[in-house]
């Protein structure tokens, strides 16, 4: 019904293909192989090329999170028409105006909200990275037991994240 | 015998947008979440956007309508993407699992038709109304704006404002009561460039269009916008004019909000 910003072809692109359907997938297959259900032959590598799949796009997933600002915001509409027309003495007064009461509808909370679901899910990530570097090559289910309990704080930190990407709003709301 | 065959993994859904179709006598294929889908010629594929991952080239349809819930599996860039895809079309406004959203049984009777239409190769077919992208979606928020920006002014308490936002709000409570305040927002081009006469036939054209958005959505009525836009052509002050845009606010803000659930 609006503008469709490419912030939200990368949202769709980041959020539902790679963080759900990408690295939850890859992380519930790890926490497989650490509860012993599934059985690759290295364990080692299955592991951290599931856990790593987290590295590939975090840092895309991270700067989509800084752009929501100022590429969601309703202040776009005055870079097309009809509002681009509006006259300076008019638009230097309600194009910030625009903009503030939209961060007041909750806009800053929700963003908020998902930086620091991002911050948790990657510190609980760099954690992961220590415990895995520290394996043996061919691990016991003995071994694998910490790695377990850290992969299901890993896949609820995704997909608190995943949830908070999602509940931020899925067009420019302008009112 | 006119065959349907629906792809969404909500029941509920799949029976809302059915209904009509059922009823005709239709007949219906559903295919949920863990549904496999098998190679079949439907003359109609209903399909969610969110569903489409699935291995939709096995169905030979006649005509596809693509659909979603306005969340993030709904394709943004439809409109880009669109030309490329034969008889290929999307119901622009949000389905909802309730049946918010789903088709009328107007509606459905015109893509019936429609669908009739394309399998008899019917080269005067006119594409039903609710499968149209929005025409002028940027007047409708624009017109949002700016009663924002009014009762801002006008209407102090309905926003929460910091008092140096408004350094310069004496100047600005003066130009925002003129029709031309307005008019220089929300016309297709420099009201500097128009005659008195194109003035007011620009406003009337402004009237059209609204009406022609809410055609489309056919959900809600649209009369406090309209209602405003009376008010802008009368040039009436915001003794008048204030609960007129706060009414046409709040019906622009449920208008959108049908379109994307």
């Amino acid at each position: 019904m609006s503008i469709s910003p490419q912030w939200q072809i990368d949202r769709g692109q980041l959020n539902h293909n790679w963080l759900q359907n990408g690295v939850v997938v890859a992380l519930n297959h790890a926490s497989g192989i650490c509860t012993g259900t599934v059985r690759p032959r290295d364990i080692t590598r299955s592991l951290s090329e599931d856990i790593n799949r987290w590295q590939e796009r975090s840092t895309e997933l991270s700067s989509l999170l800084n752009r929501f600002v100022v590429e969601m915001s309703p202040r776009i509409y005055f870079n097309s028409p009809p509002l681009s027309r509006c006259p300076e003495e008019t638009r230097s007064w309600l194009e910030p105006l625009t903009h503030e009461l939209w961060l007041q509808r909750g806009m800053r909370e929700k963003i908020d909200a998902a930086k620091a679901a991002y911050q948790k899910a990657d510190s609980a990530f760099q954690k992961i990275y220590a415990e895995l570097s520290n394996l043996p090559s061919s691990p016991t289910t003995d071994d694998l037991k910490p790695a377990c309990s850290q992969l299901q704080t890993l896949i609820a930190r995704c997909q608190a994240l995943a949830d908070s990407i999602s509940a931020l709003p899925h067009r420019v709301l302008c009112c | 015998m006119f065959t349907v065959s629906i792809v969404d993994r909500q029941q509920s859904r799949r029976q809302s947008l059915t209904a009509f179709f059922k009823d005709a006598n239709c007949t219906i294929r559903e295919f949920g979440l863990y549904d496999e889908l098998v190679e079949h010629s439907p003359d109609l594929l209903l399909i969610h956007f969110r569903d489409g991952e699935k291995n939709i080239d096995v169905v030979k349809r006649s005509v596809a309508v693509y659909y979603g819930g306005g969340g993030e599996s709904d394709d943004p860039d439809w409109i880009n993407r669109k030309d490329t895809r034969q008889e290929c079309h999307r119901i622009w406004r949000a389905v909802m699992p309730d049946g918010k959203g789903s088709l009328t049984k107007d509606e459905a009777k015109e893509l019936f038709s429609y669908v009739k239409d394309v399998i008899a190769g019917k080269a005067d077919r006119s594409i039903p109304l609710f499968l149209e992208p929005p025409r002028h979606p940027n007047i409708i928020t624009a017109l949002a704006i700016l009663c924002q920006g009014y009762l801002a002014v006008h209407s102090p308490e309905t926003y929460k404002l910091d008092k140096e936002f408004w350094q310069q709000k004496g100047n600005v409570q003066k130009t925002t009561t003129t029709t031309q305040w307005w008019m220089d927002s929300l016309c297709n081009r420099s009201t500097a460039d128009l005659s008195k006469v194109d003035f007011w036939s620009a406003l009337k054209d402004l009237k059209k269009l609204v009406n022609k958005e809410w055609e489309v959505s056919r959900v809600l009525s649209f009369a406090p916008v309209l209602t405003l836009l009376d008010s802008i052509e009368l040039g009436e002050g915001p003794d008048m004019m204030v609960e007129k845009a706060k009414n046409a606010l709040e019906t622009i803000r449920e208008f959108l909000d049908e379109q994307t659930g």
